[in-house]
């Protein structure tokens, strides 16, 4: 009896031990969806200010209002749509509150349609792939640069929209898929280079950098007067992985003396030649050119840093910052660059691509009434809207968004080759977490160069053999 | 009679079974499938890979490193709680003014989400603006990036989380202390035992059942720490402070490595369970040697 309690109490901790541990493999998951409602609470409370956003941008609205409405509304006024329609987005804070703005119109013209629109922060792959994997996607949800190579495969094609044709043809290539078909309804894109310090380049008496070796030599200049070369906000480690991606435009896909992209295509590429983008990001910190918490910053300071007037540059993808920088100081002017080239001889580019842009699941009930968003997102005054409040250009025909001083920093590099985003086109799809870890490791000194070569060829071997 | 009675016992044992079988059973079964594959956890194609994820842990230096790290999370933190939770408890079992009210204020971090607790610290040791680094600058000093060192950041966390559930210690400890008769003390006390001798020789040792399970469920909360790494440093600078949870999280969910993530996880069950195993039966010793 004694023995028979013994291996009863014994069978009984054990199960609890399991029990616990394997509370573990649910772990990530409920981490997971504590972070999504934090996520959710800014984005709740960002709601209440739509109102404000909606009557700011209509006066813009009504020159191209008529046109537009007769084609987008029509589908919507057929009969009356219906439905609870969930829509999702990573975009960022001024982006989520403008779609946001043009969405409660939506549902003030159509009382039948619920939108639950939300945004997921950083947390917003996760959530997409863990869907992904079980087959429940939500209605409408942001690409993030992604509706071919990712999503495709859950997006109903739309080239039958009326609004597909006013979009420009140079952005095509960014979101068409091998047959011309395309997945999204793009809002905004991505135009990547290096924010500037308008106000201390002309106090260091210099000019934009065109190569980085000026670059990095400004920076010097910088450092003897106490400002910070370039400014990382890397406790998110998406701001050393943006780095990598944004320098790698220079420092290896638009080399006109290599085929590095080729390689990189057909996975011959030689990873040695990832060492000098690797000791670029490692000599940027060790030279002491980052700020001292480069590795630490949350992101959400750095358009108060950045108006603090003491960093000279940023390389990051994010143009709105420009605006919000001079939201808290007006003499903190940024502006932005094409990324400097190798040398002299190499162009600069600046890199772009499909940055807000939503798709329709293609197994949704309420295909129509999601058609019927995605026009009403596509009249320009929206789109307008969008980009305004993003500062970014649209790829739409036509809609021509004030941007504010970046405006003069379009026309001034109007003749720069708008190259697409490094990772999306030539790594294979999830290499952006190893940029991401090689990036933070890199600046937090706990990876050498040589290792973070070694990472990217073992991850980029692992993930183009799963292709 | 007495089969029939045997047989109504063993059908009770149905439900719970079934819950096993559902929630422990068939994971677990998933989950070593998905450690032979390399399915990148959302695609409907995959490949196996007979072993090859098992060989990559014991080659993976970001692998050594969340171990290293999970175990002085666990250890730690069990150790910090432990002596901080017997301190607490042998003052707060004392009657004063404000008993309670220090009682609920100890406790009250345990009732916070870790990934609020996170954040919260965040804000105290953040390089700029933080309030460890605005103490610092009015006393003269130089601020400190305290998360950028892996090192440094790992122990801030340690203490971060040891603080948080230490009032969950003290409640056990608590408990513990008000179920050692009194006789034994005031018997100590008529025979001249000093508050010390009788800390070592009655309290203590009469403790161990209470330790024993405080330990045991402090160690595997901390070999599973998730939402404060997450919070503070989000495994940073790198990969130095990730633990095998958030490795777990990174490798499924950022690498796109569904079937390695899953040998980790696997990893980490076996881990925890023969460390919880191993810690449990030397209290047991101690116990029974002392009886």
């Amino acid at each position: 009896m004694k023995m028979q309690d013994g291996f009863g109490k014994k069978l009984l901790v054990t199960g609890l031990t399991a029990s616990m541990c394997l509370g573990l493999f649910g772990c990530g998951g409920q981490a997971a969806n504590t972070t999504t409602a934090a996520a959710k609470a800014p984005a709740a409370t960002s709601a209440a200010g739509t109102k404000a956003a909606a009557s700011a941008g209509s006066t813009a609205a009504k020159t191209t209002a008529k046109a537009s409405a007769a084609a987008t509304t029509a589908a919507a006024k057929k009969a009356d749509l219906k439905g609870d329609i969930e829509m999702v987005t990573n975009g960022n804070e001024e982006t989520y509150k403008a779609v946001n703005a043009v969405l409660q119109d939506f549902m003030k013209e159509n009382p039948g349609v619920k939108i639950t629109y939300t945004t997921q922060g950083s947390d917003y792959e996760q959530l997409m792939k863990a869907r992904m994997a079980s087959n429940d996607m939500p209605d409408i949800f942001a690409t993030h640069g992604w509706s071919v190579k990712r999503y495709s495969e859950y997006l109903r094609p739309l080239n039958d929209q009326a609004w597909y044709k006013t979009i420009e043809a140079s952005f095509m290539k960014n979101i068409a898929n091998d047959q011309g078909q395309i997945f999204v309804l793009p809002i905004n894109m991505d135009s990547s280079g290096i924010l500037y310090n308008k106000g201390l380049l002309k106090e260091l008496g210099v000019e934009v950098p065109k190569t980085w070796d000026q670059f990095l030599s400004i920076c010097e200049k910088g450092k003897a007067k106490g400002y910070t070369g370039v400014f990382l906000a890397g406790k998110d480690n998406r701001q050393p992985a943006s780095l990598l991606d944004i320098s790698a435009q220079t420092f290896i896909a638009n080399r006109s003396d290599k085929k590095y992209t080729d390689e990189l295509v057909k996975g011959t590429f030689d990873w040695k030649n990832w060492a000098p983008l690797s000791q670029f990001l490692s000599d940027l910190k060790t030279k002491g050119y980052l700020n001292v918490d480069c590795t630490t910053c949350d992101p959400v300071d750095i358009p108060a840093r950045m108006a603090e007037n003491k960093v000279l540059f940023l390389v990051a993808s994010d143009n709105s910052l420009i605006q919000r920088a001079a939201k808290i100081n007006a003499d903190a002017k940024y502006g932005l660059a094409p990324i400097p080239a190798l040398s002299e001889s190499e162009k600069r580019v600046f890199a772009g691509g499909e940055r807000e842009a939503y798709g329709i699941y293609k197994k949704t009930k309420h295909e129509d009434v999601c058609l019927a968003i995605l026009n009403y997102l596509a009249k320009p005054e929206n789109i307008k809207k969008v980009c305004e409040a993003s500062g970014k250009p649209s790829p739409i025909k036509d809609v021509k968004p004030n941007l504010g001083t970046v405006m003069d920093d379009y026309t001034t590099y109007a003749d720069i080759e708008v190259a697409p985003t490094f990772d999306r086109v030539y790594l294979p799809n999830g290499m952006w977490s190893t940029m991401r870890t090689i990036g933070s490791a890199l600046i937090g000194g706990s990876m050498t160069v040589d290792e973070s070569v070694k990472t990217m060829e073992a991850d980029y071997k692992t993930m183009f053999s799963q292709k | 009679m007495k089969r029939k009675k045997e047989l109504s016992i063993d059908i009770l044992y149905l439900p719970a079974l079934l819950l096993m079988i559902l929630f422990v059973v068939y994971p677990l079964l998933s989950g070593i499938n998905i450690s032979l594959t390399n399915w990148n956890g959302y695609s409907a194609k995959y490949k196996y890979v007979g072993l090859s994820n098992y060989i990559r842990l014991f080659q993976d230096k970001m692998f050594y490193t969340a171990l290293k790290n999970t175990v002085i999370y666990g250890v730690g933190s069990t150790a910090i709680q432990t002596v901080l939770g017997i301190a607490y408890a042998l003052l707060l079992q004392k009657e004063f003014r404000g008993q309670t009210l220090t009682r609920v204020v100890v406790y009250l971090p345990a009732m916070v989400a870790s990934l609020i607790m996170g954040y919260i610290s965040y804000f105290l040791v953040q390089y700029n603006h933080g309030a460890v680094n605005d103490i610092v600058k009015l006393f003269g000093g130089t601020p400190v990036d305290w998360m950028a060192d892996g090192n440094r950041a790992v122990w801030i966390i340690v203490i971060i989380n040891a603080l948080q559930f230490v009032g969950k210690t003290m409640i056990v400890m608590i408990a513990g202390l008000q179920s050692i008769p009194e006789s034994y003390e005031e018997a100590a006390e008529i025979d001249g035992a000093s508050y010390r001798q009788r800390l070592k020789y009655i309290t203590l040792p009469l403790l161990i059942p209470a330790i024993t399970t405080s330990v045991v469920l402090n160690l595997i909360g901390g070999l599973k720490l998730f939402g404060i790494i997450l919070a503070t440093t989000s495994g940073g600078p790198g990969y130095s402070t990730h633990s095998l949870s958030t490795l777990i999280n990174y490798l499924y969910f950022q690498n796109q490595n569904a079937g390695y993530a899953t040998t980790v996880g696997l990893f980490l069950f076996l881990f925890i369970m023969v460390m919880g195993t191993v810690v449990r039966r030397w209290f047991e010793k101690k116990a029974e040697a002392l009886s």
